[in-house]
């Protein structure tokens, strides 16, 4: 017995120790069982992740009411809880992936909680992905706007201008998405060093004139020339009333002049120096006047001597100012040409530090400011290609396998850039056999829709989409086609189940739409910018006829409150007139938007964007008057150059040419004086005048007329732009989103009441009550839905509104 | 089919429709001194760019058309430019007279006329001067005493120039101007021939392009009398809708044709329009009795109401008048009420 008892212990003791030793693996369930019920409750995400990676490498499929010990039965859905996770521990992408693989597993869909609570995960999960992504972009900006004044500090410490300047241009291009403190900022820096740069360098230029005017007025005193000198020494003397040198200098010559004149020779002097003044001839009359005034009792000769200097000088100083501009916006041009952007910004800014008044130096500025912007934001943020999403077929990867049956499949979806795209094109057996060229648009979104033709077997179809910059994206489609429903022998005992399962399929399509929609956050509607895309365009189809049925007699004056969609209905006149066809006449669209156009550069303005926009022959545009940068430019230059274009575009066609300008913000005329506007006028009675239309676009012109002749507007037909009609405000509401998501008939009446069926507010109804809908996750809009964001666009609508234009009947 | 009408730009040609009598007067007439004076919007662009079309389609005219526009010149530097625009917009003028526009550049309005007709008569030509919008010479009177007498001399410098001026009626103040000491302007310009609204027939066959009814056609010419603005803008209008009673509600409410006829009303002078406001009040009225409304004897009213007439402004039967046409008329009863409404 006394043996047996230790051998009994030892045996207890393995016994006892061998869990702890040698663990039997644990199962699957456990480890889920654990994250979902212990972990997931007390918020150790962390642990939580630990023990659902290990229960996935154990079972990597979801699945419903499986089996875990003895009789009881659990759902597992373990990428949705690894969702869960990583969304609290704030790694956005990694929870909207595991969302993904939840949903696409497909069980999830069953337990309607769970799918409610993983698609308004997901969506809050996106956008908070999107505001990270935001916070970053704008923590790399502000960053690389940071480095860049820090050198610009820098070498502007180290007396390098230009240099200095150059950086500050590229952060202020940079800090243009950024906050307006940050700009205004750099704008003030970017001032003081152009300030200190144009003293420095106009203490240069006064040192180098002293300089040459005391060499010149020596060398004449030496060839026996002392009016002259006198002259140079005067000269010296404006610029540095103390300078001993040109004291001296002037004294000599003053003396060699009293030496060799009389009295009466120096009053014939004054009295042709006087002649010459009064007659203008300031530069003439100077050398006669510095004789007169030698003697130091001759006051007059002497006032007049100073006062010719003076306006000889200052009309010297602005050639050489206007000059120094036309070098410097000629330097700015070629580096434009060059992309070396922020050298032309630099030239730019000193020649418009000049003429503060130069027009073409000011917008080509802005234009230049923008440019360096992108440059800028191009190179930190490179361009991602379009995104594809396709409803029909649906499906995930590179390839989307289907099969179809029938001779033909439609493909369904959408193509998404931020930068705009440029073109679709739809491809079959790797050739291209359709194309949808979109650059006079680029559109953000675009509707993609095409059937193809199937051959029996398999199909590689392809859809490319090329964005603005040319990145592009592609999505493949292997199609095999199977035969015929009715071809096959079980057709007509199974046809009653078929058409049940066609009918459920349509649903499941749609309700695979409206899931993909959702999650993409899809929202058409465009409320702020112009509406560019044809399928958003709504409510003026029937004015756009009209105006294309008058506009080859007729100028056209449309006018209509702020927002209420002006230039958007510009945009499509544009189009409209590039493709119209089947008439006698052939239109040459240019638009131009007066907005900040003063009124010395309007003609200008228009007729720098009929150069830019038309394609004129190189010996039409050098037969122009126009040339950039140019100091003036009138209404009688802009006719001559009017004309010259009218005959370059009626070569082009055998149709009679219509060249039509649309002019967008016209208001800006009510400022100008009544004789510019008569100009304009007075072009459109001109004999060429037959050749061109005007649609010019505006709040209201003003009527209140005080000049002898006709007013100058009263050669438009006036159309005015109002709210849309009952039927084109449901339009816009409704069929935005047709096939995608529902609409409450509530909703839909309370925008139209709200609205007062003013397009622009009804877009922007229309975008807030959709972001709210998806917010939640459903795919109807309600009538609460759009009460909840009724404040929100009274507001919106508050702050944008700015006061109206005044205009006035006669 | 496009719209055919054309509201606000001037016409010439196959869209010209109308005046052969006025034109024939003008270009076979004895005078060389020729004013015609029209309201506002009542065809006086076209008028001449009808007499420059004419005379550069004739193989038989002894005429070299220049068509100047003088709007916005203010004064006689402006005038020289305009000029200059027109004979650069000419290339046939140019052609015909052997005349480059570098030959003109620097000189003033007045040595650029006298080149002008001397190198026209020297090529052969006589010179149809057409001046548009002469009422600027009002403007330039205000700035430059100097430069009308010396235009005055060239405009009436014989057979050599036929001078063609289109004003309204606000033209003849510019010889009661003091600072215009010479002879007066408009000598030999005067009586102005009127440019009066259009035949009933002319206005037919401008509306036989709508294709509309008899009885659309009809109701236009009587509510227009057959103003051709009017008949254009209505006839585009009805050429879109097709409703008749819809776009003469609408043009009779649009602010542009209230603007119209209120800066139209402007050119007036002060009994013209008092007359015109009475007629509004109380409907037609003789002669005696505007007379007395307005405290005039009938003798000084008659050309008032004459010159009223020939524009359109009023019409004439059985011895009374009343307004010309049924826009008009309502906008003035606006005006005129209101004004009344208003407290002194």
């Amino acid at each position: 017995m006394r043996l047996r008892a230790p051998f009994v212990a030892g045996l207890l003791i393995l016994a006892l120790g061998a869990p702890s030793a040698q663990a039997a693996p644990r199962s699957w369930y456990a480890y889920y069982l654990d994250a979902r019920d212990k972990h997931i409750p007390a918020k150790r995400w962390k642990n939580a992740l630990e023990e659902l990676e290990q229960a996935v490498k154990l079972k990597p499929d979801s699945v419903l009411t499986e089996q875990t010990y003895g009789l009881n039965f659990e759902d597992y859905l373990p990428y949705f809880y690894e969702g869960k996770c990583h969304f609290a521990l704030g790694d956005f992408n990694s929870a909207m992936r595991m969302f993904n693989i939840e949903e696409k597993a497909g069980k999830i869909q069953q337990r309607a909680d769970l799918w409610k609570e993983l698609r308004r995960l997901r969506a809050e999960a996106d956008a908070n992905q999107r505001g990270v992504d935001t916070a970053e972009k704008v923590r790399t900006l502000t960053q690389e706007v940071a480095k860049l004044r820090l050198r610009a500090t820098e070498l502007h410490k180290a007396g390098n201008y230009d240099e200095a300047l150059k950086l500050l241009a590229q952060a202020e291009g940079t800090a243009k998405v950024l906050d307006a403190g940050t700009q205004g900022e750099i704008a003030t820096a970017t001032q003081r060093i152009r300030d200190e740069k144009t003293r420095v360098e106009e203490a240069t230029r006064r040192t180098q004139r002293i300089e040459k005017a005391m060499a010149d007025g020596l060398k004449l005193l030496q060839e026996g020339n002392p009016p002259e000198a006198k002259l140079k020494f005067e000269a010296v003397l404006a610029q540095d009333p103390s300078h001993e040198g040109a004291l001296e200098g002037r004294r000599r010559a003053e003396a060699e002049i009293l030496a060799s004149t009389t009295k009466e020779n120096r009053e014939a002097l004054l009295q042709q120096g006087r002649s010459l003044f009064e007659a203008g001839r300031y530069a003439d009359a100077q050398r006669p006047l510095a004789e007169a005034a030698a003697d130091p009792s001759a006051t007059e000769a002497q006032a007049l001597l100073a006062r010719a200097r003076s306006y000889v000088e200052g009309i010297q100083k602005q050639k050489e100012i206007r000059s120094r501009a036309d070098q410097l916006l000629s330097e700015a041009e070629k580096l434009i040409e060059k992309r070396l952007f922020p050298d032309a910004y630099v030239r730019l800014g000193s020649a418009l530090e000049l003429e503060p008044e130069n027009v073409r130096a000011r917008d080509r500025l802005l234009s230049v400011g923008r440019l360096i912007g992108e440059e800028t934001l191009n190179r930190l943020f490179p361009n991602q290609p379009p995104v594809l999403t396709f409803f029909v077929p649906s499906g995930e990867g590179k390839v989307i396998t289907t099969s179809a049956e029938g001779p033909r499949i439609e493909v369904v979806g959408a193509a998404l850039d931020d930068r705009g795209l440029s073109h679709i094109q739809f491809l079959q057996g790797g050739k291209v056999v359709a194309e949808v060229d979109l650059l006079d648009s680029l559109p953000r979104k675009q509707d993609l829709r095409r059937t193809f033709d199937l051959a029996k077997g398999p199909n590689e179809l392809k859809v490319i989409a090329t964005d603005s910059l040319g990145a592009t994206q592609e999505q493949a489609f292997l199609v095999t086609r199977t035969p015929l429903i009715y071809e096959r022998a079980w057709f007509f005992p199974s046809a009653a189940a078929s058409s049940a399962a066609i009918i459920g399929l349509g649903f499941a399509v749609q309700r695979t739409r409206r899931r993909r929609a959702v999650r993409n956050r899809f929202n058409p509607y465009i409320a702020g910018a112009p509406v560019l895309e044809d399928d958003m365009f709504f409510g003026r189809h029937k004015l756009l006829a009209r105006i294309m049925n008058v506009l080859h007699h007729n100028s056209l004056m449309i006018t209509g409150e702020r927002r209420i969609g002006k230039t958007t209905l510009l945009h499509h006149l544009r189009k409209a007139l590039e493709h119209d066809e089947g008439t006698d006449y052939q239109f040459f669209v240019v638009s131009t938007d007066l907005q900040g156009v003063p009124e010395s550069g309007f003609f200008d303005a228009v007729m720098s964007d009929v150069a830019d926009q038309l394609p004129l022959r190189p010996e039409t545009r050098e037969a122009l008057r126009f040339r950039r940068g140019r100091e003036s430019y009138d209404g009688r230059d802009f006719s001559h150059d009017l004309q010259r274009v009218v005959e370059d575009l009626a070569v082009r066609t055998p149709k009679k040419v219509k060249l039509a300008l649309l002019i967008d913000e016209v208001d800006v005329l009510n400022d100008y004086s009544e004789r510019v506007n008569q100009r304009l006028r007075s072009i459109f009675m001109k004999t060429f005048s037959e050749h061109l239309v005007a649609i010019m676009s505006g709040v209201g012109i003003k009527r209140i007329w005080k000049s002898e002749g006709s007013p100058w507007y009263n050669f438009f037909d006036e159309i005015e732009l109002t709210a849309f009609t009952r039927e084109e405000g449901e339009a816009l509401i409704r069929q935005p989103v047709e096939g995608v998501f529902r609409w409450a008939p509530e909703a839909v009446e309370a925008i139209l009441a709200y609205s007062e069926l003013k397009p622009y507010i009804i877009q922007k109804f229309c975008i807030h009550a959709v972001n709210q809908m998806l917010e939640e996750g459903r795919t109807t809009i309600t009538a609460a839905d759009v009460e909840a964001v009724r404040p929100l666009v009274l507001f919106e609508r508050a702050e944008e509104a700015a006061p109206v234009r005044e205009t006035a009947s006669a | 089919m496009r719209n055919p009408f054309i509201a606000g730009s001037w016409v010439r040609g196959e869209n010209f429709f109308g005046r052969a009598d006025l034109l024939r007067d003008i270009l076979e007439g004895e005078s060389d001194s020729i004013w015609v004076a029209g309201a506002r919007r009542l065809g006086k662009t076209s008028l001449l760019k009808q007499l420059e079309y004419r005379v550069q389609q004739s193989t038989q005219t002894p005429f070299v058309p220049l068509y100047w526009d003088l709007q916005g010149s203010a004064d006689s530097r402006g005038l020289a430019d305009g000029l200059l625009g027109s004979v650069e917009d000419s290339e046939s003028f140019r052609r015909a007279t052997d005349i480059d526009v570098e030959d003109l550049e620097g000189l003033s309005v007045a040595d650029m006329l006298t080149t002008l007709v001397r190198r026209t008569v020297r090529s052969g030509w006589r010179l149809l001067l057409l001046v548009d919008e002469a009422e600027e010479f009002l403007a330039v009177a205000r700035t430059d005493t100097v430069v009308l007498p010396r235009l005055r001399r060239i405009f009436q410098k014989g057979p050599d120039v036929r001078t063609v001026l289109t004003a309204t009626k606000r033209l003849a103040r510019i010889d009661e101007m003091t600072d215009v000491d010479t002879s007066p302007f408009l000598q030999g310009f005067i009586p102005p021939v009127y440019l009066t609204p259009l035949a009933a027939d002319e206005a037919r066959a401008l509306l036989v392009r709508g294709q509309f009814s008899k009885d659309e056609v009809e109701m236009v010419l009587e509510r227009t009398a057959n103003h051709p603005f009017l008949v254009q803008l209505i006839a585009s209008r009805l050429f879109e809708s097709r409703d008749l009673g819809a776009t003469l509600d609408q043009v009779a409410a649009d602010e542009m044709v209230s603007n119209f006829f209120s800066v139209d009303f402007q050119t007036l002078d002060g009994d013209e329009r008092a007359l015109l406001e009475q007629m509004a009040r109380d409907g037609a009225r003789s002669r005696k009795e505007l007379a007395q409304a307005i405290r005039r004897t009938e003798e000084a009213v008659e050309p008032l109401l004459y010159g009223l007439r020939m524009m359109g402004y009023l019409t004439a039967e059985n011895g009374s008048y009343r307004i010309g046409n049924w826009f008009f008329e309502r906008w003035l009863r606006r005006v005129t009420a209101s004004a009344g409404a208003r407290p002194a």
